[in-house]
């Protein structure tokens, strides 16, 4: 079997299948004598990233595997076609998450220590209806709190394959620092 | 505008504070809302004056914390404890800045800066709230993006050794059900339950005693009439007006005497 035509097959198989698919999950579309092996699944999945370029789907691999969905860039038309009401995302809402995302596992007092302000409950809440973080456990300490962390559905819907692919933490300061240091020169040449 | 930009305090000696950092009360009360808590506010008024993130007026920070909570001690009583403890902790601060250090731990090494542990919080929440802007601002799958999937509809199961032949033999199962449906319509006869009774006892006058099978026998003409005068037969009995009994031959009936 050629190249294109496994590629056709895991076309079809993505396509057809609800969710991303892992990579070894793949090779059962195809029947042992066919003798389809790991490295052409690779390879087919390469060519078929190949035949989408251009095009308004991309192949993409995230946490769970590999799937085609639309490109961000059509993001505001297709809303409006499909009829999508977007999860709203509020600036607690984006803390809550980053905490979790980045000092994982955390507690509820972690959170509130870290953005100095004693309310969380509903921002967890939220991001646990959403199925974006969970609680994975207690930690040892006086009252045994919930200890909450990311799940993999949240890197599947941020198109990420693990949470080493988000920028590490210490080059967020440095943009912000960037940034004053691009205003300073506007402020010179103003007088 | 760069005039407000200056150092506000200098190793602990004060300087006239700079005009926007301090922020009129009335502007205050709409700011309220835009903050998440006192590391969101400490953040917006460092930044805003461009000011050294570690290099923190101390003096003028708590002033306008102080300020803060005064207004929102009403409205939100939950955050007035988080902005309370902040400006204890800027006072806090503030004191052991002042206060001179003992000479004998001359050795730098030892000399902890008070302001470095809020300095650290705030750096966290900073890169924090950098991350979390980053993330907003990604394409999340459900509202920029959607994953492409051909939509399989739910079939039910079908017998795949259906033929013809057996539609039809099944159209004419259902048009033969219809057609005894249809022969099964009741019509009232016009015969109750009460003339029923009257036809009994007027039986009962005829002679004192009937077996039960004459009674509903030949000449009742249809079934419902038969099932109206077993009804009736019940009904006496339940009066006490007639007996009902088993004996050898079959069920006989009776007029009661008493």
């Amino acid at each position: 079997m050629d190249l294109t035509q496994v590629a056709s097959i895991i076309e079809m198989g993505l396509l057809c299948r609800e969710g991303p698919c892992p990579e070894n999950k793949l090779l059962g579309l195809f029947k042992p004598e066919e003798k389809v092996t790991a490295k052409n699944v690779k390879d087919a999945l390469a060519e078929i990233e190949k035949r989408w370029a251009g095009r308004a789907l991309e192949l993409r691999k995230s946490a769970s595997g590999w799937q085609l969905r639309s490109l961000d860039m059509h993001a505001e038309r297709l809303r409006g076609f499909l009829n999508a009401a977007p999860p709203r995302l509020s600036r607690p809402l984006t803390e809550v998450l980053a905490i979790v995302a980045y000092r994982q596992p955390v507690t509820r007092g972690d959170i509130e220590s870290i953005r100095g302000v004693s309310t969380s409950v509903s921002q967890l809440a939220v991001l646990e209806d959403l199925g974006w973080v969970e609680v994975t456990g207690k930690r040892d300490t006086p009252g045994r709190p919930f200890e909450y962390a990311t799940t993999a559905k949240l890197l599947d819907d941020l198109g990420l394959q693990n949470l080493e692919e988000l920028p590490p933490l210490e080059s967020f300061f440095e943009e912000a620092e960037a940034a004053k240091l691009d205003e300073t020169p506007a402020d010179g040449a103003a007088e | 505008m760069s005039d407000a930009i200056q150092p506000a305090l200098l190793e602990g000696q004060e300087i006239e504070a700079p005009k926007s950092l301090y922020i009129p009360p009335a502007a205050l009360r709409v700011m309220l809302a835009s903050f998440e808590g006192p590391l969101d506010l400490l953040h917006y008024l460092i930044r805003r004056n461009n000011m050294d993130i570690l290099d923190i007026p101390m003096v003028e920070l708590t002033q306008q914390y102080l300020e803060y909570v005064e207004r929102i001690v009403a409205s939100e009583l939950e955050l007035v404890a988080d902005y309370l403890l902040m400006a204890a902790t800027l006072i806090d601060i503030k004191a052991r800045l002042l206060t001179p250090q003992p000479k004998a731990a001359a050795d730098d090494d030892e000399v902890e800066d008070p302001r470095a542990a809020l300095v650290e919080r705030l750096l966290l929440y900073s890169r924090i709230k950098g991350a979390a802007a980053h993330i907003a601002a990604s394409p999340i799958q459900g509202r920029d993006c959607w994953a492409a999937q051909v939509v399989r509809p739910r079939m039910p199961a079908v017998d795949p050794r259906i033929s013809c032949r057996m539609l039809l033999q099944a159209q004419l199962r259902i048009d033969e059900r219809a057609e005894a449906v249809r022969a099964l319509t009741l019509q009232a006869d016009g015969f109750t339950v009460r003339e029923a009774m009257a036809h009994v006892m007027a039986k009962m006058r005829e002679a004192g005693e009937w077996a039960f099978a004459r009674l509903l026998g030949a000449r009742l003409a249809s079934r419902a009439r038969a099932s109206a005068v077993f009804v009736a037969a019940l009904q006496l009995a339940k009066d006490q007006l007639v007996r009902i009994d088993e004996s050898g031959g079959g069920i006989v009936i009776r007029a009661r005497r008493d």
